[in-house]
C-alpha cells in the first residue's frame, strides 16, 4: 500500500510530531533542577533524614523518556519521583516513614515560600509548583531480600529484584503496625526492562551522542536521550489518548501503554514500521486473557497486575479496544491522503492543531537546511526530492509577490 | 554507449532540450517557433500530490514555470508566495547567479520546481514558507529609504 520512501518520509514526520510532543530541553532541565533540590534539602546537614541516607529519583515517564506535553495551555507536567531510605521494615511503619519524609518535604515546601502546601496522599506526599510541575514523591525503602523471598514463594520469577522497593500505602492493612507486608514496587527494575526491550534501536543514536561528546560512553546515555522508536510511540499515543479521553475516567492508564508497547516491540529501526506494529497487537487485548482474567503483570514485579481495575470493571478494557480501533482508523485516513497539507490536515485532529503545525514547519525546514547543506536532490523521471536523487538541487533564493 | 554533450557555452534550446530528455524521458519536450516547452509530472515528495507543470524558455528572457494541474488551494485570506502575476513561479532572485542562460534548466530550474511545489504543499498546513526567500521591496518601502 505505502512504498518504501513513502514510508520513510512518513516516519520523519511522525519524528517531527514526537519531538513537539516531547518536554523541551529546557523545561526538562528546570523539572531536573527541582527535583534535586528537593534532594539537597533531604541530605542537608540540618535535615531529620540525613542519617538515613535519602536519595532522590525520577520514576515514570520522566525516567523512561516518554514524557508528552500536557494539552491545553495551562496544565501542568507530573513528575513522578522515589524517595527512597535507608531504614527497615522492622523499626519503622509504613505511617511512621510517610510522616517523616513529610516533615521534610514540608519544610521544604516552606523555605521555598510555595504557595501550595503538600499534600499527603495514599502513597506519596504531592509538591505544586503552580503551573509548572506537579511532583509526586513517593516514600520508599530497599526491600530485594523480602521480595526475592515472596517471589520464591509464589513461584515467580524478575529481572531487576536487586532494585524492589517497599512503599506506603494509607489503604493498606497494618499501615500504622510495625509489620513485614508492605506493598511493593520496582520502578528501576522496570526502567531495565524497558531498556532492554529497544537497547538494540538505541545503539546509533547513543554512539551518535557519544561522537558529539554530549557523553563519554555508550553506556552514559541515559534513557530520556534514546529517543527510539519505542518511545517515540508511546509519546504518540499517549497524545492520541490525551485528546481522545479528555479527562474521562475510562482512559487507559500510561503504565499499561507503556508495558504493551513494550512488549510489542522488535526493535524496528524505522518509526512508521514500529509504531503500525506496535498499534497492530494492542488491539488484540483478548491475548491478555489468563484464565479468564485480563493480566498484564508488571515485568520488575509480577505480583502486581496492572489491568486489576480492568477486571473489576468491564468499560475499561472496551474504552482501551475501541481507543486503539480509533487509533488505527485515524491513521488509515491520514496514510490515503496525498499531499504533505492532507496529511497535515488528518493529523490535526489525532495530535492537535498546533502541534502538527510547529512539526510539519520544522519538516519544511530541514529540506532548506538541505538544500543549503548540499545535502538535497531531485530523482531523475519524477522530479521527487530526497537524499538519493540524481540531481543536486542547487542553492537558491525563492522571490515573487 | 557514451553521449558526449555540447560545451556549455554553448547552451541553445537543443542543449537543453536533450539534457531535459535525457533527465526527465517522461516528460514532453518541444521546441517551437524558437520556445523551448516542457511539459512534465512532478512528484515533490513520496507524501506529496504530483502536478503537471509547464516550462516555457526563449532564449535572452527568463523561464517560465507554471502549474497546470491541480488548482492552487489558497487558504481563505491568504496570497500564494512566491508567485509572479498570472502564478508563474518564482524560483530565484532575477540578476543573481542563481539562473544565468548557460545553466542546465534540468539541474537547476527543474528540481527548484520540486522545491517549490513541496514547499508550497507545507505553505497550506502552516501558514508558513519554509523554503527561505526574498520578497521584492514594497513601493512604500523602497520610499522610506
Amino acid at each position: 500500500m505505502y512504498t518504501h520512501d513513502q514510508r520513510q518520509q512518513f516516519s520523519k514526520i511522525l519524528t517531527h510530531i514526537a519531538d513537539e510532543l516531547d518536554i523541551s530541553d529546557f523545561k526538562f532541565e528546570e523539572a531536573k533542577e527541582k527535583y534535586k533540590s528537593v534532594g539537597e534539602w533531604l541530605r542537608r546537614e540540618e535535615s531529620t533524614l540525613v542519617g538515613y541516607n535519602p536519595r532522590i529519583y525520577p520514576q515514570g515517564s520522566f525516567c523512561l523518556g516518554t514524557v508528552v506535553k500536557p494539552v491545553g495551555d495551562k496544565k501542568e507536567y507530573d513528575i513522578d519521583l522515589v524517595c527512597e531510605l535507608d531504614y527497615s521494615k522492622e523499626n519503622v511503619t509504613q505511617k511512621q516513614l510517610k510522616e517523616h519524609v513529610g516533615i521534610e518535604i514540608k519544610s521544604y515546601a516552606s523555605a521555598n515560600n510555595m504557595k501550595n502546601l503538600p499534600e499527603n496522599k495514599q502513597r506519596c506526599w504531592t509538591l505544586d509548583y503552580a503551573n509548572e510541575f506537579h511532583m509526586d514523591i513517593l516514600p520508599a525503602i530497599p526491600n530485594s531480600e523480602s521480595f526475592r523471598l515472596l517471589l520464591e514463594a509464589k513461584q515467580l520469577s524478575a529481572d531487576g529484584t536487586e532494585y524492589a522497593i517497599a512503599i506506603t500505602d494509607k489503604t493498606f492493612p497494618n499501615y500504622d503496625h510495625l509489620n513485614d507486608d508492605w506493598p511493593c514496587s520496582n520502578p528501576k527494575g522496570y526502567a531495565e526492562w524497558f531498556k532492554n526491550k529497544m537497547k538494540v534501536a538505541a545503539g546509533p543514536r547513543q554512539r551518535e551522542l557519544v561522537l558529539l561528546k554530549k557523553y563519554a560512553r555508550v553506556e552514559d546515555v541515559p534513557v530520556f536521550e534514546w529517543k527510539t522508536p519505542l518511545q517515540r510511540t508511546i509519546q504518540l499515543l499517549k497524545r492520541h489518548r490525551d485528546i481522545c479521553f479528555d479527562d474521562k475516567d475510562c482512559k487507559p492508564i500510561s503504565i499499561i501503554i507503556t508495558t504493551l508497547a513494550g512488549r510489542a516491540y522488535s526493535n524496528e529501526s524505522d518509526f512508521y514500521d514500529a509504531f503500525t506494529n506496535i498499534v497492530k497487537k494492542l488491539e488484540d487485548i483478548d491475548s491478555l486473557r489468563k484464565d479468564g482474567d485480563y493480566y498484564i503483570p508488571n515485568p520488575a514485579n509480577p505480583t502486581e497486575n496492572f489491568a486489576d481495575k480492568w477486571n473489576g470493571n468491564v468499560e475499561l478494557p472496551k474504552a482501551f479496544r475501541n481507543w486503539i480501533i480509533q487509533l488505527k482508523g485515524d491513521f488509515a485516513i491520514a496514510l490515503q491522503r496525498k499531499g504533505i497539507n492532507k496529511v497535515a490536515e488528518s493529523l490535526s485532529p489525532i495530535f492537535g492543531e498546533n502541534i502538527i503545525k510547529v512539526a510539519i514547519q520544522k519538516f519544511g525546514n530541514s529540506y532548506k537546511e538541505k538544500r543549503k547543506t548540499n545535502l538535497l536532490k531531485v530523482s531523475a523521471g519524477t522530479g521527487t526530492l530526497g537524499t538519493m536523487g540524481e540531481i543536486l538541487v542547487k542553492d537558491h533564493t525563492f522571490y515573487g509577490n | 554507449m557514451v553521449t558526449k554533450f555540447p560545451q556549455r557555452q554553448q547552451l541553445n534550446l537543443v542543449v537543453q532540450q536533450l539534457y531535459l530528455r535525457k533527465l526527465f524521458p517522461n516528460a514532453d519536450t518541444q521546441i517551437r517557433h524558437s520556445e523551448l516547452i516542457w511539459i512534465a509530472n512532478i512528484i515533490p515528495s513520496p507524501l506529496s500530490q504530483t502536478y503537471k507543470v509547464k516550462l516555457n524558455y526563449k532564449l535572452k528572457s527568463s523561464p517560465k514555470v507554471k502549474v497546470l494541474k491541480p488548482e492552487f488551494t489558497i487558504p481563505e485570506g491568504k496570497k500564494l508566495p512566491h508567485v509572479y502575476s498570472g502564478n508563474y513561479l518564482c524560483l530565484f532572485y532575477p540578476g543573481s547567479s542563481d539562473w544565468k542562460p548557460d545553466v542546465i534548466l534540468a539541474k537547476t530550474i527543474i528540481p527548484w520546481i520540486s522545491e517549490w511545489l513541496l514547499h508550497y504543499e507545507i505553505w497550506i498546513a502552516t501558514g508558513k514558507w519554509c523554503g527561505g526567500g526574498l520578497h521584492p521591496r514594497t513601493r512604500e518601502e523602497k520610499q522610506r529609504k
